[in-house]
């Protein structure tokens, strides 16, 4: 089996301790290297710390055969959940194309949505309000609620004032108020 | 209520019974009914027992906590004392509702102060509400908007606004009886680790999910939660916000620079390798304001602030008043000489502003700006670099990293508005 290719991934990899202690040590050292990283003069570490987290949160473990081999169960993601959201935690200081195209991804499944869409809040571009605002489609009340929140906060935008009004009248009420207070 | 539960009630109400001697009634129109958000320790032994029912003034109408024990202790010890039935709520925004209220006390942790502030003035009511006064830069800016679109009042729960050792170093420094002010020193003290705890089941009486509100979902730890939120950067921000709320903030007055701050921020912490606590356990922040004045924020050194002067020192904390020479603090007034804001209780303050719709000793404003001093500090150590603050854009110059980390998102339904 190949180990961690960097530093970063094997900090990931240790997030899944079961060990409250270890896997604290992981996150603390993660998220000062990431926060250490957005200083303007640190373009190699920002670049290395994107990559591996993009990739750790991505990736995933091959589905394997079941049932006696009649089954073939379908891919996983390589972490837990939590380890997933922690991830976009840290991405969310990094809010780049290249972690954009990740959070996408992230936003698409339902154990990370919430956080990617905290990552997509913290990013400014384009690509961030068009992914949010595809977000908004598809989705129960609880998470459009969070998404019209996060699209409230591109007031200057204009395809974000655009997705908010399609849905000035949400059949749910506290979508509804929402989208009133972020238009209003 | 469960039986230690009613004893602990039983005592203090004693307490406050005893405290209350009987005190002329005042006029109706002198009076305030109060709503308390957040009944834990701090809402219920400092402000309930201590402050609101020795108070003729107050009539407290409603208590509201999102864990149910806190909520039914505080009921128990208002009408053991004044016999009459509060209102109970689990939810803020019910008590808020009510329209008999004319102003809540909030008493909550740091990542519930703004909503429930602003939810609190959208609906007519004034504010007291506990330091630090946001968990965020924005927040706090919101707080500000809120109070002065709805013409509300808001106290800052920084009572060291209201105490006369700390009003007379400040007198003093903004007078130039130390001589030119060059330097200030605030030393608020330490953290510890924390030891790790089980994640489990919430008790019943405790409702985590709202506990939360709009932080991030975490696993229910019982030293996640009440007091010990503040060593949480989902919740609170350490000691830096916890203290620096208090003496950060008489920094703030003694430079006069309440409606402003610093212009650059730089520091040093130590967290802990292993947590379970978060935030700096030990560190010093250096900020620079724009007239040359240092403010060095320590977590070492006797709690207190100090000024220093071309001409001497001042040295004040809660306990007392030192000078480099004792004659300074013998100084009174001149005709001519800039006279600070006079409280001499901070709740008192507050009720009189209700209702003569004047400016509370903290003020929003103020408690925002000294809360964001606060703020600052720690995105400066969490980056690790000097910072540019602009303090009347609000924002970092120059650093994108730093601006972003002067909001949280919230979880959904929860917004600023």
């Amino acid at each position: 089996m190949e180990g961690p290719e960097t530093l970063t991934n094997a900090l990931i990899e240790h997030l899944n301790d079961r060990e409250d202690e270890d896997a604290h040590k992981a996150w603390a050292q993660l998220e000062q290297a990431v926060l250490r990283a957005t200083a303007p003069e640190a373009n190699e570490q920002r670049e290395e710390l994107i990559r591996a987290l993009n990739q750790e949160l991505v990736d995933m473990r091959p589905g394997r055969l079941e049932d006696n081999g009649r089954r073939m169960a379908p891919a996983t993601p390589k972490h837990p959940a939590r380890v997933r959201n922690q991830i976009l935690m840290l991405i969310s200081y990094l809010p780049t194309p290249e972690t954009l195209q990740a959070c996408e991804k992230a936003l698409a499944q339902m154990d990370t949505r919430e956080m990617a869409r905290f990552a997509l809040e913290r990013n400014p571009s384009l690509g961030a309000t068009l992914a949010l605002a595809g977000a908004l489609e598809d989705s129960g009340p609880e998470f459009r609620t969070g998404v019209v929140n996060s699209l409230a906060k591109r007031k200057h935008v204009p395809e974000a004032m655009a997705a908010l009004k399609k849905y000035a009248s949400d059949p749910d009420d506290l979508v509804r108020e929402a989208v009133a207070a972020a238009l209003a | 209520m469960n039986r230690r539960s009613f004893l602990e009630s039983s005592l203090w109400g004693a307490a406050v019974a005893a405290q209350a001697a009987p005190a002329p009634q005042p006029a109706p129109s002198d009076r305030v009914v109060l709503g308390v958000i957040g009944t834990g320790d701090l809402g219920t032994k400092h402000h309930i027992t201590r402050k609101l029912l020795p108070n003729p003034r107050v009539e407290i109408a409603a208590v509201c906590d999102v864990d149910d024990d806190h909520s039914a202790l505080a009921a128990g010890l208002i009408r053991q004392n004044r016999d009459k039935r509060p209102g109970v709520y689990h939810d803020f925004r019910r008590l808020v509702e009510r329209k008999d209220i004319d102003a809540v006390l909030i008493a909550t942790p740091d990542h519930w102060h703004t909503l429930t502030a602003i939810a609190a003035m959208q609906a007519g009511k004034d504010v007291y509400c506990e330091k630090p006064l946001s968990l965020t830069i924005e927040e706090g800016r919101h707080m500000v908007g809120a109070a002065r679109r709805y013409n509300r009042v808001l106290q800052t729960g920084s009572q060291q606004r209201s105490d006369k050792r700390f009003h007379q170093a400040c007198e003093l420094v903004r007078n130039g009886k130390i001589g030119k002010l060059e330097r200030v020193t605030t030393h608020i003290g330490d953290v510890d680790e924390g030891k790790w705890q089980e994640a489990r089941t919430a008790p019943p009486n405790l409702d985590w999910n709202l506990w939360l509100g709009p932080a991030p979902f975490a696993d229910y730890r019982p030293n996640r939660c009440h007091y010990q939120f503040r060593w949480y950067w989902d919740y609170s921000g350490g000691k830096m916000t916890d203290w620096g709320a208090h003496h950060n903030d008489i920094a703030q007055w003694g430079l006069g620079m309440d409606e402003s701050g610093p212009v650059s921020v730089r520091g040093e912490g130590k967290i802990s390798e292993e947590g379970p606590h978060e935030v700096f356990l030990e560190f010093q922040v250096w900020y620079k304001y724009a007239n040359g004045v240092e403010l060095v924020c320590q977590s070492a050194g006797e709690n207190g602030v100090r000024f220093f002067g071309v001409d001497g020192w001042i040295f004040v904390n809660r306990d007392k008043i030192e000078a480099s020479n004792p004659d300074i603090l013998k100084i009174e007034p001149g005709a001519n000489d800039r006279r600070l804001y006079v409280s001499r209780d901070h709740h008192e303050n507050f009720l009189d502003c209700v209702k003569s719709r004047q400016r509370c000793a903290a003020d929003v404003e103020i408690g925002h700006r000294s809360a964001t001093v606060c703020h600052i500090g720690n995105i400066a150590m969490r980056l690790g670099r000097e910072l540019k603050w602009d303090p009347a854009k609000e924002q970092f110059i120059g650093d994108d990293t730093a601006n972003l980390m002067t909001s949280k998102p919230m979880r959904a339904p929860w917004r600023l508005s």
